[in-house]
């Protein structure tokens, strides 16, 4: 008995080994391959980029970034997602891009509470789950209603889309908020996965004053050519700008005149994108697009959350974070709201033909705000 | 409906049926004649629209352009054909399984090579015109792509109905065995018909360019159009796969026309009517 006592009192009293450091695990859901494979290879170089300038390390801890390729689906996101959350352990999973995959992660994701920061906007109905620092769909499709009625003066307005989810929430935010303060939809038109747009176009309403319109990338370039082909000459406002810059110079006069917005500025004149923009090339060779940038900014969150916990990653404690975070970075100023969804900022832009380069130009910059509070918002 | 919309949905069917016709010409010779169902035959296309595109682009001619996507891409086919279906000879579900390896594997190294951005590609200069038709532009290239398509047919009809060559082949997708008694070389036909299929996909690829571009994901979409197209025409018959694209291309136009929620599925109701009339498609031939 003696013995055992004080074999007892030598484990309890032996000085404990030092913890092992755990690191923060970042799982990056990204697309190098499929229909979005333009923003794999940004996405990354954004991750990266944002953890060399925290050194790898925040709140005292070492972090780790796992990259997976969900490829745009639905069924693949699923599968890699278990892989970063049952094999590899993540904090958290930052993207995809796609809404249609993120509303099937939302649910996966439910029980271990492990946060899902979103790279783009997605859909309403993930209010309240899903960190959201872009907003949603609809309040993107909602600030272009309010900018086009408000200060392009466009009454009437043609709508042509891909039938898909991200677009459609898209078209639906557009058409709330622009119908509320006056505007007439003249059509909608949703198409299927299609190459040939010519029948579309031929029945295209063209007594708008615009037409709004949003594909997924690959097919946006085919639209406007065959837009411009075709004779037609409404203005055209491209529900999303971001990722369309390599495609400029291809369309070269038949883009000229295109509207649109833009999560990100790429020419914005404040310190922390110039830097932004000077590191970005000098490290990768190319200039950081929406894609680098959100992707960015989505990590930026999650650091500053980090940060805000001293370095805890408990789920319920970085929500909480979420909710209160204010973060400035290179595309600006994001006010996350408790419902872990942002007030980004968004440019409206047009592109324009300068010094025979195919560029974009910002007209103005307007808060990326809730579809609620969009229907208040009048622009003077 | 107006005449000037009348007209234009005809010319837009015509001319993307064209594109449609010379795809899958490839497609139905090769699989007539070798009973390969070539999964890879849109990735071919796909390349010869990227290999078209980058010869324009270092300065080269549209006619050049097609001329290096077909044979580019005939090439890669004769390789794959040799290397590895010739393998595979009569082994449908290897076949089937190879080429969707294939398809993956072309689509990634196009990814590497010319990078995730869609290719935009102008049409030759003389044809970057248009004409007037109702209150729309209708762009002179697609009237090209419609005479192209036509002068595409006629060559292989002949090919195929009036040479001893289209003769050794239609003999062989009645009897392959009898062929081959007639001491004919029947594998090298078959190599050379197979080069030739993947050179129509290469040529069509840079010849459709100019109206839907070039991006690494068409690969599928185009391989089921051409699929499509066989349904209704019937496998290895040249006038089968023109009907049926011209069939496609119009009931696309005007099912967006005059039934826009419906034109995801119209052209696959042609299939599913073509399936339950006429399973072997309209024109085909039984495919030894």
């Amino acid at each position: 008995v003696i013995v055992a006592v004080l074999v007892g009192l030598l484990i309890g009293c032996a000085p404990k080994p030092a913890e092992e450091e755990v690191p923060i695990k970042i799982g990056l859901l990204t697309d190098y391959t499929g229909t979005n494979s333009t923003a794999g290879t940004p996405e990354i170089r954004g991750a990266r980029h944002v953890l060399d300038d925290y050194g790898w390390e925040v709140a005292g801890r070492r972090i780790l970034l796992i990259d997976e390729d969900s490829a745009y689906d639905s069924t693949i996101t699923l599968d890699k997602a278990r892989k970063l959350v049952e094999q590899d352990k993540v904090d958290v999973i930052i993207g995809p891009i796609s809404t249609t995959a993120t509303e099937g992660l939302t649910e996966y994701l439910k029980p271990s509470g492990i946060p899902n920061i979103a790279i783009m906007e997605h859909n309403e109905a993930l209010r309240g789950r899903t960190i959201m620092p872009n907003g949603t769909d609809q309040a993107v499709g909602g600030i272009a209603a309010v900018y086009c009625y408000d200060k392009l003066g466009f009454r009437t307005a043609t709508v042509i889309g891909v039938e898909w989810l991200f677009v459609q929430l898209y078209v639906e935010g557009f058409e709330q908020i622009f119908e509320a303060k006056g505007g007439t939809i003249l059509q909608t038109t949703f198409t299927p996965w299609t190459l040939d747009f010519s029948s579309y176009l031929a029945t295209l309403n063209k007594e708008a004053d615009f037409v709004f319109f949003m594909f997924q990338p690959m097919m946006t370039a085919s639209f406007i050519k065959q837009y411009r082909e075709y004779g037609l000459t409404m203005p055209l406002w491209i529900g999303d700008m971001g990722g369309m810059e390599p495609l400029l110079p291809q369309l070269g006069d038949l883009g000229v005149g295109l509207l649109g917005q833009l999560h990100y500025n790429l020419y914005a004149d404040t310190e922390l994108n110039k830097k932004f923009v000077s590191t970005f090339k000098a490290k990768y060779g190319v200039d950081p697009d929406t894609f680098a940038a959100d992707t960015y900014s989505s990590i930026l969150l999650f650091l500053k959350a980090v940060e805000a916990t001293g370095g805890d990653t408990t789920p319920a404690k970085l929500r909480d974070a979420f909710g209160k975070l204010t973060m400035v970075g290179p595309k600006g100023t994001c006010e996350m709201r408790p419902d872990y969804t942002g007030v980004p900022d968004r440019y409206m832009a047009r592109v324009v033909k300068q010094d025979g380069e195919y560029i974009y130009t910002v007209d103005m910059m307007l808060k990326g705000l809730p579809v609620e509070e969009l229907l208040e918002l009048e622009l003077k | 409906m107006g005449l000037g919309l009348l007209a234009i949905s005809v010319l837009n069917g015509l001319s993307f049926g064209s594109i449609l016709f010379i795809l899958a010409s490839g497609f139905t010779v090769i699989g007539g004649t070798m009973g390969i169902i070539n999964l890879a035959h849109g990735a071919m296309y796909m390349l010869g629209a990227y290999v078209g595109w980058t010869v324009v682009t270092h300065g080269g001619n549209f006619l050049l352009a097609i001329l290096l996507g077909g044979i580019a891409v005939g090439l890669v086919g004769s390789a794959i054909e040799r290397g590895i279906l010739s393998h595979m000879h009569q082994q449908v579900l290897p076949q089937l399984m190879a080429t969707i390896g294939i398809v993956y594997i072309m689509e990634n190294i196009t990814l590497w090579i010319w990078g995730p951005h869609a290719k935009l590609v102008g049409p030759p200069a003389i044809l970057a015109t248009s004409v007037g038709i109702g209150d729309m532009n209708f762009p002179s290239y697609r009237f090209a792509l419609i005479i192209i398509g036509i002068l595409i047919a006629g060559g292989l009809w002949f090919l195929q109905e009036r040479t001893r060559v289209g003769a050794i082949c239609r003999a062989g997708m009645d009897d392959r065995q009898m062929v081959r008694a007639l001491g004919i070389n029947y594998s090298l036909i078959c190599s050379c018909i197979f080069a030739l299929g993947a050179s129509m996909a290469g040529l069509a690829g840079f010849i459709g360019a100019p109206v839907v571009g070039a991006f690494t994901t068409m690969s599928w979409p185009m391989l089921l159009l051409a699929f499509v197209i066989i349904i209704i025409g019937g496998m290895g018959s040249i006038l089968g796969a023109l009907v049926g694209a011209l069939a496609i291309g119009l009931v696309d136009a005007f099912g967006i026309v005059f039934f826009p929620e419906l034109a995801m599925f119209m052209i696959y109701l042609v299939v599913i009517i073509t399936l339950l009339i006429r399973p072997t498609g309209f024109l085909g031939r039984k495919i030894d």
